[in-house]
């Protein structure tokens, strides 16, 4: 396995990053308190930096550093300034509005017209995007999906079906969906639909705690979608569905490991300040920067190859218990006073939990990781 | 006394939870197989009445040192979250039932005194520090 050196360019990147990190740790617990007051937060540099880095250059203007520029694509590139985003707060990374999911699968299966359309939509720095894949009662398991796209007539498709735990949900302006448009396995279809269609109905769920994301639950009625709204149909059978999904899904796993990381060290950023002689602290330190290598190792290897998501399993199941066992063991050194002192930490503590229900849990990643084994994708202590 | 009285109510929340938590994965599937014939979530189930019966016993030594309390406790959080896990992201809206293990964790980390955690910060500084602004 080899290991990332982040070299001149990244180094800036993630300089970049860490420099904005800070404001959005001051915001993140008016966010927490308030997911849906966002006036308040949309001046904040690193949503502006988000932004840049998510967008094709051909529909924004990508971040610029020296003579460096970052344009969306990269998960290399992301991951680097995920993690030092949400060692500022993760929640504030989850609420920046612009392309997210939904972006990621647009730019992979959209025509021209289409990323043309969705980018448009999102470019204004207030908007966001939901990606609605996941439907009540069936969680991962995504070829079990219910929600149906029926023709109606020649190019007019209508959309039914509910959607729920979806980031942006009750906010969104504009996103995908997954619906069906038959039985089999590759008639699964992603749709752009706009909030403001008719029959859309959204509502806000109160989660526990990552509240930037902002989830809710969709129920789609009726849903007029125009042929030409649905996505990949200049793309061969094999390739429009549930396939675009997964690539996004690769694409994401990492990103929650990020997210995971950035919390961790957040986590320990405070023990550092309030008790820097805290026993287990280098202990701690080295896992989760162990986590951060192997989250980005992860990055480069999808960046090489889209399908690769062996050490994106790896990486997320790591990070997510680094994260949680970062945030024990910070209330264990600060005392029983510590989440009263510091409301930051008992909001990571809640955070912390979201990532094991995002993108797949621990055990279905450690499914992914045996498959790789047994397929003999993967050999211990060498390349698969 | 206390912390006995803590643990067994925190068990008794556990138990009823994981009741709750069997009863759901009985009817739930996943590529057509009930999750709770699933070998992750059997062994996640069995852990938990591990820790369980443990917590049982051990809440039965009243005069028990307070670092073996504190890991008796972790333990107990640590099995909740276990708990948690099986209701996946539906557990995680706040009128879910299962928010009653988060609470549990937190009214142990807020009630049992930890005597080990002496030093304060460098500067001396007492009251409600700021760390959470900075700290890079």
């Amino acid at each position: 396995v080899t290991v990332v050196e982040l070299d001149e360019r990244l180094r800036a990147l993630r300089g970049a990053a860490a420099e904005t990190a800070g404001e959005l740790r001051a915001h993140a617990s008016a966010l927490d308190a308030e997911p849906y007051e966002m006036k308040q937060h949309l001046g904040v540099a690193a949503f502006d930096l988000i932004r840049r880095c998510t967008t094709p250059p051909r529909f924004g203007d990508p971040l610029r550093l020296g003579r460096f520029s970052y344009a969306a694509g990269s998960s290399l590139d992301t991951l680097v300034w995920m993690v030092e985003l949400a060692r500022g707060d993760a929640g504030m990374v989850l609420a920046a509005p612009g392309p997210s999911l939904a972006g990621i699968l647009v730019d992979q299966l959209g025509d021209e017209r289409q990323q043309e359309f969705f980018h448009r939509a999102v470019a204004d720095g207030t908007t966001w995007a939901f990606f609605a894949v996941t439907e009540p009662g069936r969680g991962s398991d995504a070829s079990a999906m219910e929600s149906a796209l029926t023709a109606e007539a020649p190019g007019l498709y209508r959309l039914n079906g509910t959607k729920k735990y979806i980031g942006n949900g009750a906010r969104g302006a504009v996103g995908v969906v997954f619906a069906r448009t038959g039985g089999g396995p590759l008639s699964i279809r992603a749709a752009l639909v706009e909030a403001a269609a008719p029959g859309f109905r959204a509502r806000e769920l109160e989660t526990a705690g990552l509240r930037g994301a902002a989830l809710g639950e969709i129920a789609l009625a009726d849903v007029p979608v125009p042929e030409e709204r649905l996505l990949a149909g200049h793309l061969p059978p094999t390739r429009r569905g549930l396939w675009g999904a997964v690539r996004v899904f690769n694409t994401v796993r990492p990103q929650v490991a990020a997210l995971a990381v950035g919390t961790g060290l957040a986590c320990l950023d405070l023990v550092r300040t309030e008790r820097p002689n805290a026993p287990g602290l280098e202990a701690v330190a080295a896992r989760l920067e162990a986590c951060r290598a192997l989250t980005l190792e992860a990055g480069a290897a999808l960046d090489r190859d889209r399908d690769d998501g062996l050490r994106s399993s790896a990486a997320k199941i790591a990070a997510v218990a680094a994260a949680r066992e970062a945030g024990r063991w910070a209330v264990r050194s600060l005392g029983p006073a510590a989440q009263v002192d510091h409301p930051l930490l008992e909001k990571w503590l809640r955070d912390v939990s979201a990532f094991e229900f995002m993108e797949g849990t621990s055990d279905i990643q450690r499914l992914n990781v045996a498959r790789s084994v047994t397929r003999g994708r993967y050999r211990t202590g060498g390349q698969p | 006394v206390r912390a006995a009285a803590l643990t067994a109510v925190r068990t008794g929340v556990l138990g009823s939870l994981l009741d709750a938590a069997v009863e759901r994965l009985g009817t739930r599937t996943f590529g057509g197989l009930p999750l709770i014939e699933r070998q992750f979530v059997a062994g996640a189930l069995a852990d938990v009445v591990v820790e369980i019966e443990l917590a049982t016993g051990s809440a039965a030594q009243p005069d028990a040192p307070a670092e073996a309390v504190r890991a008796q406790h972790e333990r107990l959080t640590e099995a909740g979250w276990t708990v948690t896990r099986l209701f996946g992201a539906e557990g995680y809206v706040v009128d879910h039932p299962v928010r009653s293990l988060h609470l549990s964790a937190l009214t142990a980390d807020l009630w049992l005194a930890r005597p080990d955690v002496t030093e304060r910060r460098p500067n001396g500084t007492e009251g409600r520090p700021n760390g959470t602004e900075g700290g890079r």
